[in-house]
């Protein structure tokens, strides 16, 4: 490659990856730097002034912290077992009809999916204060679910549809069900696929707001409780708040991110 | 998919088998969490009350370390479990919610006054009647006493209300800056206003010295109903004379509004308190809650350089809005006689002392105001003063916020927008006719025709 | 036999399916319908009359221009991205790692940090302009500069997704036809122009129509950095909600949006099977 091209390139990459990381690098700011180099000025200085625990311990003494960890970790284990449940067998089940009933069920699930969060939430809420979902952790993650699931199916599908087809003819000829072969056999053999189905939609939910800001404003989670300090100008506890919810998620990101594939996120557009 | 070497597959191996670890991982911290948390709060449920409000940070945390932590020594055996909701809308949502879905239990709410009137109009709050002698102060401040004598006149005898904290804006300004720029004291009336902006705004050299509350939402329109009822209109009508004076007169001071003032809130306050004049002069109106915040280490001001007072009279009047919280009953409420208690202890004339020094709440208990210390005596005076002057309260109609997106609407229109003081009364009436086909279809005819024949006014109550 | 497979294949996706449509389907169904009700009348336009008053026409601007901008914007990062990622170069993977970090990062987090960075008179940017002695700038003066702001704040948070979907399009692009088009002549644009685009057209649209209604659906960062003024359908429908006297006003605002939507979704499928 040309000098001109690589020196290009080399920039190009020095600049997007400040541009994508230089966020993050601010939250890290607000959070550990002293305030009177972050907020308490006009001036914010772009460069650690300080390193202090003094915001962490402060925000976390002064709110409470435990009860929203606790309802978003509940909240978002519930929603990767509830999409597990249903998407297992539904992706597996896609991956056996015929191409046209699967393309035409994909394609419903996608227009599903494009159905707005908020235009669900709303009448969602009315309905569950009747049902004693209103404020409820089962609530939530129903609704969470909502989001999670669609991804999931075509996450797994495109698991099971990678399998060698042998494999599964050779279960059936043996003799075994098709919920023993599923269970017994496809999913150990995609259980990579399965995990990273589970942390996505655990990560999808941990993220939520939409729903979360409608249906559970007694006891909120991690991203509500963000949003109540940062509407009573407490900052810092946000920022606090907001470490908490985004390391996991980094973390989680990092070793995920084989799956984001392209293919995986377009959904079952391709057909 | 390609021929997987061994040292790929062993890698894709570690990376499965974290993911399932981590996944176990996962669901056993949930499951464990889960469990010790509610565990943890069954075995306190026996004798727990719930107590809802939406507060600033502050004041929240005075309640959650001070407050509850006094009222559960007094009370061995009872556990207040404090929730602060995000503002009165979602108040009264969470109000109408728990008593839908038969999920009230042992429940005190504090709610704003701004919005007592929807959850009075749902159904959704008891009859306080039987429980007044038990839990009202023998001596209260004479605006509450006639909160009290208005509803029982308005709901046929019933007490759905008791008041808990009342609020009322102030005005805050440098005093450092005004006396530089030449100003001796604070405007006394709104013309004075008008020719102190000017000239603090040759003085700043342009910084816009006059904040006002004008993001939007419920804190725009709380200050233009006590600027309307200033320049003697009612605010609800938003079209009668006073209020095309008050947004005439509001065009004439925005040239001097900080450029901050359309993400002005009832948090906006900081900037009063910036070396070495501040980013703006005036802070006209704000809650009493700010001054415990902008004299204390972070802000660090003092008497020197931080001024209040009950701000500029109006045209017509000085009277000033009565905000603040009351306390509400959810029906069907449990275990009332732990809910008396507690709401006695609020009411309680050593609480509403600490409540009237440590957050400038104005006190509804009035053995609150004796012996008041040395250093309240700045915020106590405004207070005072401002009660002595004349407050009101907003009529508690069910539909007042969907008036407040009305008020929004027209400040939006006329100041954010800059129109022509010509303009005022168009846009003003077309406010007024949105409004009453609102309530046409929302509450039914009579109910606008009521309004548009100024039924609905402020409430005197002292 | 294939009948009883089809059959039990079916029955096994079954409860997805009956989950997803009954939790989307009847809710939106009943906002929809609800947003033709009052309590003092039925099957009534006065909803929409009186959001249209407060604003439903500019919301729906506003939404379209924030979109669209945001597309353009994502797209033409993406593009940068991918095209960089489709090459092999040292550090390669630890771009790949940074260039979908924000993916994870929650939308009130990403809101969170514009909101400290983009303010009125303080805030990052600001400070960071006066390191080139530039002057700071107030971007909620304007209409314009909040909307570049929610622009720029949504994409940091965006372009992962989008960048990922034209990588695979990309890798899935023979080498040999980059190769044909050098000895022809054409430089790096011409290439790009035509062997690029034309066989990434289907990826292009995927991406387009996925993220354009994400978009439309932006929420947490609006109601962060802005509040209700500018308002957009998702903030118009919530500060309604937040009201109880005025939900069908939130129904309402609630259907708009979804028409907006299914409007998008319909031209942008049928723009892709006419291509």
């Amino acid at each position: 490659m040309p000098l001109f091209s690589r020196v290009m390139q080399y920039v190009l990459v020095s600049f997007v990856s400040a541009l994508f990381l230089y966020p993050l690098y601010i939250l890290f700011l607000i959070s550990f730097s002293p305030v009177q180099f972050t907020l308490g000025t006009l001036r914010p200085l772009q460069w650690p002034g300080g390193f202090t625990l003094q915001n962490l311990v402060q925000a976390i003494q002064g709110t409470n912290l435990v009860d929203p960890t606790i309802r978003s970790l509940t909240t978002a284990s519930l929603v990767g077992v509830i999409t597990l449940l249903f998407g297992i067998p539904a992706a597996y089940g896609l991956s056996r009809l015929p191409n046209n009933v699967s393309n035409m069920i994909s394609a419903l699930l996608f227009l599903v999916n494009m159905i707005p969060a908020l235009v669900i939430a709303i009448p969602i809420s009315v309905s569950f204060i009747t049902l004693h979902l209103y404020n409820t952790i089962l609530g939530l993650a129903l609704a969470q679910g909502l989001i999670a699931l669609p991804f999931t199916i075509f996450l797994l599908l495109g698991a099971f549809q990678s399998l060698p087809k042998d494999l599964e003819k050779q279960a059936r000829v043996d003799g075994a069900g098709m919920l023993r072969t599923l269970y017994t056999l496809l999913v150990p053999l995609a259980k990579s696929a399965v995990a990273a189905a589970f942390l996505i939609s655990w990560m999808l939910s941990w993220d939520e707001f939409t729903f979360a800001v409608i249906l559970s404003p007694i006891n909120p989670t991690l991203p509500i409780i963000i949003f109540t300090n940062i509407t009573r100008g407490n900052i810092l506890a946000s920022s606090a708040f907001a470490l908490v919810l985004t390391l996991p998620v980094v973390i989680l990101t990092i070793m995920l991110q084989r799956y984001l594939r392209g293919e995986y996120l377009s959904g079952g557009l391709h057909g | 998919m390609s021929a997987q070497t061994p040292a790929s597959l062993k890698v894709s191996w570690v990376r499965a088998h974290l993911a399932l670890i981590l996944i176990i991982i996962i669901v056993v911290g949930a499951v464990a969490g889960a469990s010790t948390y509610y565990l943890y709060n069954s075995v306190n449920r026996s004798n727990t009350i719930f107590f809802y409000e939406a507060l600033a940070p502050n004041e929240a945390d005075f309640v959650q370390h001070q407050l509850i932590p006094e009222f559960e020594s007094n009370n061995p055996g009872t556990t207040v479990i404090f929730v602060n909701l995000s503002g009165p809308s979602d108040v009264a949502n969470v109000v109408e919610a728990l008593v839908k879905g038969n999920n009230v239990g042992s429940s005190i709410v504090g709610i704003d006054n701004l919005v007592v009137g929807e959850v009075i109009y749902a159904n959704a709050v008891s009859d306080l009647t039987s429980m007044l002698s038990a839990i009202e102060p023998s001596s209260l401040i004479p605006s509450a006493q006639k909160m009290i004598a208005y509803e029982q006149q308005v709901y046929n005898g019933a007490t759905y209300f008791i008041p808990f904290h009342s609020n009322i804006p102030l005005v805050f300004y440098q005093k450092a800056a005004l006396a530089a720029a030449g100003i001796s004291n604070p405007p006394s009336n709104t013309t004075e206003l008008l020719n102190d902006a000017r000239t603090l705004q040759t003085f700043c050299n342009n910084c816009g010295p006059i904040m006002v509350q004008g993001g939007g939402s419920d804190s725009t329109a709380t200050e233009l109903y006590q600027w309307m009822v200033q320049f003697g209109g009612n605010p609800f009508l938003l079209n009668d004379t006073g209020d095309v004076k008050t947004f005439q007169y509001m065009l004439q001071l925005a040239p001097y509004f900080n450029p901050g003032y359309t993400q002005g809130y009832w948090g906006t306050y900081t900037g009063l308190a910036q070396a070495p004049y501040g980013q703006y002069q005036i802070l006209d109106y704000q809650w009493p809650y700010v001054y415990n915040l902008l004299t204390n280490a972070t802000n660090h001001m003092t008497d020197t350089n931080l001024g209040v007072y009950t701000g500029p009279s109006g045209p017509a009047n000085s009277n000033h809005l009565l905000g603040g919280d009351v306390l509400v009953i959810p029906k069907g409420a449990t275990n009332l006689p732990a809910i008396e208690a507690f709401t006695k202890f609020l009411l309680s004339s050593q609480v509403q002392t600490e409540m009237l020094q440590k957050l400038s709440w104005v006190a509804i208990n009035s053995d609150a105001y004796t012996n008041l210390p040395q250093n309240f005596t700045a915020i106590g005076n405004a207070l005072l003063s401002s009660i002595q002057q004349g407050i009101f309260l907003r009529n508690p109609a069910p539909w007042i916020t969907q008036w407040n997106g009305y008020a929004d609407d027209a400040w939006t229109k006329i100041i954010v927008n800059n129109a022509q003081p010509s303009q005022v009364q168009g846009i003003l009436n077309s406010e007024n006719q949105q409004l009453y086909q609102f309530l046409v279809n929302q509450y039914g005819a009579s109910t606008a025709q009521q309004y548009e024949q100024n039924v609905f006014k402020p409430i005197s109550v002292g | 036999m294939r009948w009883k497979e089809s059959y039990s294949s079916l029955l096994l996706v079954a409860p997805a399916l009956a989950y997803i449509l009954y939790f989307s389907i009847y809710p939106t169904l009943t906002a929809i319908f609800e947003s033709f009700q009052t309590p003092f009348a039925s099957n009534t336009l006065s909803n929409y009359q009186g959001l249209l008053f407060l604003g439903l026409a500019n919301a729906i601007v506003n939404t379209l221009i924030v979109s669209f901008g945001a597309l353009v914007f994502q797209f033409f990062l993406a593009f940068i991205i991918a095209g960089l990622l489709a090459n092999e170069f040292r550090g390669k993977r630890a771009f790949m790692t940074i260039t979908i970090l924000p993916w994870g990062v929650a939308t009130i987090v990403a809101s969170f940090i514009f909101s400290n960075i983009f303010t009125v008179s303080d805030g990052y940017m600001n400070s960071f302009l006066q390191l080139f002695g530039l002057p700071s700038v107030n971007w909620y003066s304007s209409y314009g500069s909040k909307m570049l702001l929610l622009i720029l704040s949504d994409s940091w948070k965006n372009t992962p997704i989008v960048a990922m979907i034209l990588l695979a399009g990309m890798t899935g692009i023979s080498p040999e036809l980059y190769n044909a088009a050098a000895i022809d002549g054409a430089g790096p644009v011409r290439r790009f122009l035509y062997v690029t685009l034309p066989n990434l057209r289907n990826f292009i649209m995927i991406a387009l129509v996925i993220r354009g209604i994400s978009e439309f659906n932006i929420f947490a960062l609006p109601l962060v950095l802005v509040g209700y003024n500018p308002s957009f359908l998702t903030t118009l429908a919530y500060e309604f909600y937040s009201t109880t006297s005025s939900i069908y006003y939130s129904y309402a605002a609630s259907t708009i949006l979804l028409t907006v939507v299914l409007v998008f979704a319909f031209v942008a499928l049928k723009l892709r099977r006419t291509t």
